[in-house]
């Protein structure tokens, strides 16, 4: 694919590291100066003003934007390794050219992750000089080993990229790439540690004195965090990856390069979604701790408020399911002999919408005086029986399986099962799919005649049915489809335009949730800096209210997608001028 | 075709599952057999139900004298006199079962009877029935005959104007008065057979008509009399015909329709000064907005027994001034004494966020309220600062009323209010066009001996200054008009060109 | 043999159904569930359903060309001329009075977001004694040789202050029930009390409406706080009382 001359313009491992500490160090001397000449020099204050927008806004945006950018620069590296390792595994050198399109745009994301990050240190200080003060006063020691970790990110990035065309492929490569990670990853660790102290402290006294550093560091929510993210991440940059497969297969000029995008789409989102489905366990994880932190914590976020934030979030999740399933839906087009499963797709359809409506539907509702009035209550009688935990677990336990059938459609939808039980097999499925359903609507509607406690130990057995199902399923497809005549190749490329949107709704929704999701989980602590410790007095500590949440977040969604499509436009024409040169 | 077995299998679960989700959520409605025959077992189920949900008002024993009792007027009936105010017998009767099974499922408007058919089934509420019959020697040997109803007369002019004629002759007026609000010469003194004070209904709210409104409802009452009150029966006086026309009369006083619970008062700007005469045109195309009353029933003193049920509001603003003209019925004029007719309208006394609310009552010590109060016989509103309901007193940051005009007439109040918006003081409530600041109304009624808290109130309610609309809006839509014949535009001429 | 019954289906042309689907699915959230549902739900109902719609028809290519073919016609052909015309006449119209729609200012009540639950605090201060909400329980529980009796004066507590707005059958319909906004709670409902602690309860009852949290949502509950009127006892005795007349369970601690 890449001549040899494209490798001949790298320069050197040894020129990279020295590129990359520099790089680092000026970013880290323009914070510095900045701080001690201008900063500095304004007098004592609590809290600074910042022009126009407010000191919150200013710093959320400006966070919010970095951490966007963080998890971009970390779930790359993840993404590119997981594909190294499995180009090694399958000898399917596409995984490794996949890998690749994206780690040539890593030094302009880092770059802007750096910029930013440095804003944001620049922010903290300058508007929130007591907050930081007190941040420093714990956490002072995690500062230099933050500093190491950020120059061991960017060294390891540039042996890793400008070895990429010499060791591509070889274990030593893939240990450059899991140094890269491994960098990255503490990188995260060490920044959670200061979120989780903020959001569940520890190792503190009640006046906020440091008692110890570790139990600062090791608080309730801090491992929580580091695995939800990191998960997160994996699926994030599969989501990211497809966007920007779909919008290479949209502007493709050629039949070759819409077969690679297309498959390249195809993967970034097998992943995303793939990823995406323990995270609701991590999530759940992570609650749990802020519940043992704190129960008015809990109940806060999942009782109050900021319980809107979650139906917001089902609605996303809805989304994501429509259109993950959508897409799979379209892509039997890729292939022939798909015919016979398609026209399944609309019932599959009509099961996901009723899902995901039930899904959707709110307990606590927006009404106006004279809806409430109608509806008799607090609480409408028949939305109020979707609303609860009952009804919601059977509709996304079902919307799991119904994604997971259609999965399992397109997979064997060019393939014809040779061996002689394949007739048993696809019953004994069809007959596994359908119990695991029933359970779900069993314990669904049992769970409104039971008490709290028995109600939430039913959706385990709902859970449990569901990934049994599936455990099933695949254990009988994998032998039944072994050696199964084929009724012709997957097709790369043979697919519809509008198939990509499905991928951009993806990585936009993905994006925005983190957005939306990461205000929850900070906001809750309301009127503190440090919950129960430090109290944030500033003038807009104020709850902001759902709809202007949500357009900060629309803000820096539009923010990132519009510096990584820029990012994404100086690699392509990078790549153009490399190819005519 | 296994393929289609495993598709279709599990799709036809998935949609059965659904459907099955579906019919159980919903609560399904057995339907009973109504019991209409009384037998031992009946009366026992009975005796269970009228013991868990009629006891605390009627009494174990049925004698109306239960421990939520106390509290009400009208009081709980008394089911051993077999007494019965709505019937389908002659006056002096004891009722049919189905009278008794009809107000015991549909209970009744305006007093502590709620319809029960929302809560128990008809099995339930015929055990009930045959129960409650139990507690009076009425109903031994007694064969209640249903009266016959006479051809309806339909509500013409004709028809409404001999009704009015009827109701001056038959001297109606002594108790409901002259133009049906209860407040006649005699409504005061009105005792029922036991000796309780009963009211004459205000035959302008047949929303409280506790034995319904409908023209039949009170053509019924008018022909078998309200057993155990002072509302005699016109059956041996009266024609059927004339008791259709007062009846067509009657329900002529009020509107066909009942109104409901504003949720937003609005003030609608004027140009010019805003009219003294509650009668100008201004005032009369100005929206009205109708608000009930509940009494006070939290803080002692406590007030279980309203006289006044609701206030129906207007409001027109300038720039100088904001104007309130409220009315609302209280049979009795009270000037002098403690207790004199008094009516309050109640924001919060600090500009906030919008959304943060004192308390309904009074507000309290953190969020204070600020109350525009007139009392009959003063010269004018004043305005009071409320902590909480033994805390209000007069406002060190008090605006100026500019004008108060009160009038009572035939059981009417209209009160008039301007309160400057030049002299507002800062940080009281602004009365910014557009935004939405709670209101809350108060009302006494010193012939009820209402003063202090015990008083009427209503909760919080939004009140808003109509905005004049902005230019903006027109540029907007333009804008939306000319967006989309552009992009039309430029998708037909795409798709005719491919 | 399957071409044959996928033409039979097909015997409403696509766009027709998926107009039919759409206008149906509308009638029925608008109409079909009773009481009616809020506006922001019945849109976002509304939402998924035209979305679905959408994904139905473009499932595969001949039914997108199917389903858009009639509009095609309509650009393309001009035998529709006057069909056509009446569109672009119709659809600028609609837009902008969608817009005009969205941005006059209205004379109505402003939305509210409510939130069923909210949440408590830690502990609470009852007439100086300080309860810790999170392990609080219900004293009278323990006292099983009282427990009719205890019940039966929660019952007297219930009528002589509760009734006038929860109702006589709990069900928050009670006289003034209709004058209030937001209306009283229906403890009937299994969304109410028997998804509460009695803590919570205690909680609700003591602190009322002006006790909670400034954290939560424009709240303008009438519920008085009863913390000066009644005892700690007649509070316990009247929850007891609500988990007996209505046959809920408190949810117990985890």
């Amino acid at each position: 694919m890449h001549s040899s001359g494209d490798v001949a313009k790298h320069p050197s491992v040894s020129k990279g590291i020295l590129k990359g500490v520099i790089k680092v160090s000026v970013i880290l001397l323009l914070v510095y100066a900045i701080v001690e000449l201008f900063i500095g020099r304004l007098p004592q204050a609590d809290y600074r003003a910042f022009p126009l927008t407010g000191s919150r806004i200013a710093i959320w945006i400006v966070a919010q934007v970095h951490l966007l950018f963080g998890a971009f620069v970390l779930a790359v590296p993840l993404f590119a390794l997981i594909c190294e390792i499995i180009a090694l595994k399958t000898k399917d050198e596409r995984y490794n050219q996949l890998a690749y399109e994206f780690v040539k745009l890593l030094h302009m994301a880092f770059t802007t992750t750096a910029i930013f990050g440095a804003l944001l240190l620049i922010a903290l200080i300058g508007l929130y000089p007591k907050f930081f003060d007190h941040m420093t006063k714990i956490f002072k020691p995690t500062y230099y080993v933050y500093v190491l970790l950020l120059f061991g990110e960017v060294i390891a990035f540039y042996v890793y990229y400008y070895s990429w065309h010499k060791l591509v492929g070889r274990p030593l490569h893939i240990v450059y790439g899991a140094l890269l990670n491994f960098f990255g990853i503490s990188i995260m660790v060490a920044a959670n540690a200061w979120a989780a102290y903020m959001q569940t402290p520890g190792g503190v006294d009640e006046s906020g004195n440091l008692v110890s550093l570790w139990g600062a560091i090791n608080t309730y929510t801090w491992m929580p965090i580091n695995i939800h993210r990191t998960i997160a991440n994996i699926s994030y940059g599969g989501s990211i990856a497809g966007a920007y497969a779909a919008f290479r297969f949209l502007a493709a000029e050629s039949d070759e390069e819409r077969a690679r995008y297309d498959w390249m789409g195809y993967v970034g989102s097998f992943i995303a979604i793939a990823a995406l489905l323990p995270l609701p366990f991590a999530g759940y994880f992570l609650t749990m701790e802020m519940y043992a932190f704190s129960q008015q914590m809990g109940i806060t976020l999942m009782g109050g408020v900021f319980s809107w934030l979650f139906i917001i979030q089902a609605v996303l999740i809805g989304v994501l399911f429509l259109a993950a399933n959508y897409y799979l839906w379209l892509g039997m087009m890729r292939i022939k002999g798909s015919e016979r499963y398609a026209k399944y797709n609309k019932w599959l359809l009509l099961v996901v919408t009723i899902c995901v409506i039930v899904w959707m539907t709110p307990h606590s509702i927006v009404a106006s005086l004279e809806e409430a009035r109608k509806m008799g209550g607090t609480h409408h009688p028949i939305l109020g029986v979707l609303g609860v935990m009952s009804a919601k677990n059977t509709a996304v336990n079902i919307l799991i399986l119904a994604t997971f059938l259609s999965f399992i459609l397109y997979k064997r939808a060019n393939k014809i099962a040779t061996v002689p039980w394949a007739k048993t097999g696809t019953l004994v499925q069809g007959l596994v799919l359908a119990i695991a359903v029933g359970i779900n609507i069993f314990y669904g509607i049992y769970g409104y005649f039971v008490e709290a406690i028995v109600r939430l130990g039913f959706s385990n057995y709902m859970v449990y049915a569901v990934l049994a199902a599936m455990l099933i399923v695949i254990a009988i497809d994998v032998p039944m489809f072994k050696g199964a005549r084929t009724t012709g190749p997957i097709e790369w490329g043979k697919m519809p335009p509008r198939s990509q949107y499905a991928l951009f709704l993806l990585a936009i929704t993905f994006t925005w949730t983190m957005g939306l999701m990461g205000y929850a989980r900070s906001g809750i602590r309301e009127y503190w800096h440090v919950y129960g410790i430090l109290r944030d007095k500033a003038p807009d500590s104020f709850t902001p209210t759902l709809g202007y949440a949500a357009n900060i977040v629309s803000v820096t969604t539009i923010l990132f997608l519009g510096l990584v499509a820029w990012i994404v436009a100086l690699g392509i024409r990078a790549e153009k001028s490399g190819k005519t040169h | 075709m296994s393929m289609k077995i495993l598709a279709g299998g599990s799709l036809g679960v998935f949609g059965l599952a659904i459907l099955a989700s579906v019919l159980f959520s919903t609560p399904a409605h057995t339907q009973e057999p109504a019991k209409k025959t009384a037998d031992q077992a009946t009366t026992d189920e009975g005796k269970k139900i009228y013991d868990k949900y009629c006891a605390w008002c009627h009494g174990e024993k049925g004698a109306g004298d239960g421990p939520g009792a106390t509290y009400q007027i009208p009081r709980p009936r008394d089911f051993t006199s077999g007494a019965y105010k709505f019937r389908f017998t002659p006056s002096g009767d004891p009722p049919l079962d189905e009278d008794i099974f009809k107000s015991v499922a549909e209970g009744f408007p305006g007093t502590s009877m709620p319809p029960w058919k929302h809560a128990l089934t008809e099995k339930q509420m015929w055990a009930v029935v045959h129960y409650i019959k139990t507690f009076s020697d009425a109903f031994k040997d007694a064969k209640p005959k249903k009266i016959e109803i006479a051809k309806r007369i339909s509500p013409s002019k004709e028809s409404i104007e001999k009704g009015a004629k009827l109701y001056k002759d038959l001297k109606c007026w002594e108790c409901h008065g002259d133009e049906g609000r209860g407040d006649g010469p005699s409504a005061k003194d009105l005792k029922d057979d036991w000796g309780n004070p009963i009211r004459a209904t205000d035959l302008t709210q047949p929303w409280t008509f506790r034995g319904g409104s409908s023209h039949m409802d009170i053509f019924r009452n008018f022909t078998t009399g309200l057993n155990g009150t002072p509302m005699p029966s016109y059956a041996d006086t009266n024609s059927d015909e004339d008791r259709w026309h007062l009846a067509n009369y009657v329900r002529s006083m009020a509107p066909e329709k009942d109104p409901s619970a504003a949720t937003l008062i609005s003030s609608a700007p004027i140009k010019g000064p805003i009219p003294d005469d509650p009668e100008s045109a201004a005032w009369k195309t100005a929206r009205e907005g109708f608000l009930p009353f509940m009494p006070q029933i939290v803080e002692e003193p406590r007030h279980f027994t309203p006289m006044v049920t609701a206030a129906f509001v207007r409001s027109l603003y300038n720039d100088n001034e904001i104007a309130f003209l409220i009315r609302w019925s209280d049979p009795t004029e009270s000037k002098d004494g403690a207790a004199v007719d008094a009516f309050a309208i109640q924001f919060p006394a600090r500009e906030g966020e919008a959304g943060t609310k004192p308390y309904f009552l009074d507000g309290d010590e953190e969020n204070p309220v600020m109350l525009w109060l007139w009392k009959q016989g003063a010269a004018g509103a004043v305005e009071l600062l409320g902590k909480g309901l033994k805390a209000t007193g007069p406002n060190p940051k008090a605006g100026t009323f500019t004008k108060t005009v009160a009038s009572y007439n035939k059981g009417e109040y209209k009160l008039l209010v301007k309160y400057s918006l030049k002299d507002r003081p800062k940080g009281t409530v602004s009365f910014a066009p557009g935004a939405f600041i709670p209101v809350a109304l108060q009302v006494w009624d010193g012939g009820n001996g209402e003063e202090g808290p015990k008083k009427g109130v209503t909760t919080w309610t939004w009140f808003t200054l109509e905005k004049p609309t902005p230019v903006s809006v027109y540029l907007y839509t333009v804008l939306a008009v000319v967006g989309a014949v552009v992009a039309q535009g430029w998708i037909v001429r795409r798709v005719r060109r491919s | 043999m399957q071409h044959a019954t996928e033409k039979r289906k097909r015997r409403i042309p696509l766009f027709l159904q998926a107009v039919l689907i759409a206008l149906g699915s509308y009638l029925v959230y608008q109409y079909g569930i009773r009481p009616p549902i809020p506006a922001s739900i019945l849109f976002m109902f509304m939402v998924v359903t035209v979305a679905a719609v959408l994904l139905y028809v473009s499932l595969d290519n001949e039914s997108l060309e199917e389903f858009l073919r009639p509009i095609l016609a309509v650009i393309r052909d001009d035998r529709w001329k006057i069909v056509r015309w009446a569109f672009m006449i119709a659809i600028p119209l609609v837009a902008g009075y969608v817009v005009y729609d969205k941005t006059v200012p209205k004379i109505e009540p402003p939305v509210t977001v409510r939130s069923v639950h909210p949440a408590p605090p830690g502990s609470i201060n009852v007439r100086g004694k300080a309860y810790d909400l999170r392990t609080l329980e219900n004293p009278l529980r323990k006292d099983t040789a009282n427990f009719a009796k205890n019940v039966k004066a929660g019952a007297d507590v219930y009528i002589k202050n509760c009734y006038y707005c929860h109702g006589d059958f709990l069900d928050g319909k009670g006289p003034y029930a209709d004058f209030i906004n937001p209306p009283p709670a229906n403890f009937q409902d299994v969304g109410t009390i028997a998804m509460l602690q009695e803590s919570f309860l205690f909680w609700r009852i003591m602190k009322g409406g002006p006790g909670l949290p400034s954290e939560g949502t424009p709240w303008d509950s009438a519920m008085p706080a009863w913390e000066p009127i009644l005892s700690e006892q007649e509070v316990w005795q009247v929850i007891l009382f609500m988990y007996e007349f209505t046959g809920h369970k408190p949810r117990r601690w985890e």
